[in-house]
């Protein structure tokens, strides 16, 4: 479904990317895990469009795609409400319905700061879902969430993406985050600038899979 | 807003008492209640209403021209690149002028009416209006929520007014602050020097005529008219104050 080949790409002198290959299968969710500044949130840039591509190709058969940012990307300046209503204007009353099957209709006419971060998140993936997109780009949607929300928002997570299945990048620092939800990780190695490994969840024992992902991430990191 | 108007309240009634004091020339040195007798009086029977009209439509008219170019150029600035490279350094050459140094050019190109004084005042303001809107919008586009906009795209009118103008209001509104108090010290300048009305004149003709009471009258509606203007926008921004 999408195909990153031989891309290329660096920030004035430095090097972000080597020859990056990359590939996302329809209906699977892929986790990426990589040490910081690997370049893991410029993947879901150059897939959404949001940076340039400068060498290299991607192939994206996705018609739509929905993207749920590291921090909060309501704008401060309108209610939720107002914020949804303006985005999504002929397919409103289908994020209203979503929003009701959640239970979420109270926080409705609130500013973003006047929520958790938990609840604040909830709307972010809501508001991605909207339109049923084929394509799902999430930027570390958890990292700055407590144990007890993350893992209440990995169960809203796993409800929402059930309904129509899109294919979803998940880039993530959380090993055990990773292994729970998605179907392959993949691991981007900051020093080789490249995906060096890839693993189906399914195929390999969960506590393994772990320990091959930390030993990595601590050899990128030495 | 209670605090806005007690200190000066405090302030104003301290300065009454120091300047009771039997040393003090009350010619030279009024006591605020003296001012503000006069003022009234003057407001009551002589033509100070008239000339505080003259000036703020002065003022008025002069943000009408002005605050348009400065949000259109603004808008251009900060979303094409090449243009930006062009008008910034023109701005920044331009902007430390003293605006004053370029009233007797007004005068030539536009007489000595109220056209010289609403150019002045136009020019005066358009810098620091501009300055902050560019900022405003520069912040918005360098911001996550302008990759929202990129990902559910809006229609020009949406991106314009819910995007640009709300998200950058505080930018906008603290640019018509400092805007309109400068504009009050163009609006003096102005009219002290080739005029027959507004509140400049009114000041440089009372102290002509050694009207020292009058002066300060009329510094004291300059005081009263900028206090208001500050904090109607200080009162709309503490509305629209959002944590971004």
């Amino acid at each position: 479904m999408i195909q990153l080949e031989n891309v290329n790409h660096h920030f004035d002198e430095q090097i972000v990317f080597s020859h990056l290959n990359f590939s996302l299968e329809k209906n699977q969710i892929h986790a990426l895990i990589g040490k910081t500044g690997s370049g893991k949130t410029l993947i879901l840039r150059l897939l959404a469009s949001l940076s340039p591509l400068q060498a290299g190709q991607i192939t994206n058969s996705a018609n739509s795609i929905g993207f749920v940012f590291q921090q909060n990307s309501f704008f401060p300046w309108l209610t939720l409400r107002e914020s949804l209503e303006l985005t999504f204007q002929f397919k409103v009353e289908e994020v209203f319905q979503d929003i009701k099957k959640f239970r979420l209709e109270t926080y409705l006419d609130k500013y973003p700061h006047e929520l958790s971060g938990g609840t604040l998140q909830k709307f972010n993936l809501l508001r991605a879902f909207v339109g049923r997109p084929d394509l799902l780009l999430l930027d570390e949607p958890f990292s700055h969430l407590d144990i007890v929300q993350r893992e209440e928002l990995h169960h809203f997570l796993i409800e929402l993406w059930s309904q129509k299945k899109p294919s979803m990048v998940l880039v993530t620092h959380d090993i055990d985050e990773a292994i729970k939800l998605s179907h392959k990780i993949s691991f981007l190695s900051g020093n080789e600038k490249r995906i060096t490994a890839s693993f189906e969840t399914a195929n390999e024992e969960k506590s393994q899979l772990y320990n091959t992902l930390y030993n990595l991430l601590k050899v990128d990191l030495e | 807003m209670k605090k806005n108007i007690l200190y000066p309240l405090v302030f104003l009634l301290t300065l009454e008492i120091i300047l009771r004091a039997p040393f003090v020339d009350s010619r030279f040195f009024p006591t605020p209640f003296m001012i503000m007798s006069n003022t009234y009086f003057s407001f009551l029977h002589s033509n100070l209403l008239a000339q505080i009209l003259s000036s703020l439509s002065r003022e008025a008219i002069a943000f009408l021209i002005a605050s348009p170019l400065a949000m259109i150029l603004a808008l251009i600035c900060s979303h094409y690149k090449n243009l930006d490279d062009l008008i910034s350094p023109l701005i920044a050459f331009t902007f430390p002028l003293p605006k004053v140094a370029v009233f007797p050019l007004m005068l030539l190109l536009f007489g000595i009416d109220s056209a010289s004084k609403i150019a002045l005042i136009s020019i005066g303001v358009f810098y620091l209006m501009f300055i902050h809107f560019r900022l405003g919008f520069m912040r918005l586009k360098n911001s996550i929520y302008y990759d929202v906009i990129r990902i559910y795209p809006f229609t020009s009118s949406q991106y314009i007014w819910s995007f640009l103008f709300k998200g950058s209001l505080q930018e906008i509104l603290t640019g018509f602050q400092v805007a309109f108090n400068y504009a009050l010290t163009l609006v003096v300048v102005s009219e002290a020097t080739v005029s027959t009305n507004g509140i400049g004149h009114f000041i440089w003709r009372s102290w002509d005529q050694y009207r020292i009471l009058d002066v300060y009258s009329g510094v004291l509606v300059l005081c009263l008219i900028g206090f208001i203007q500050y904090s109607f926008f200080d009162l709309l921004l503490t509305r629209n104050r959002r944590y971004t």
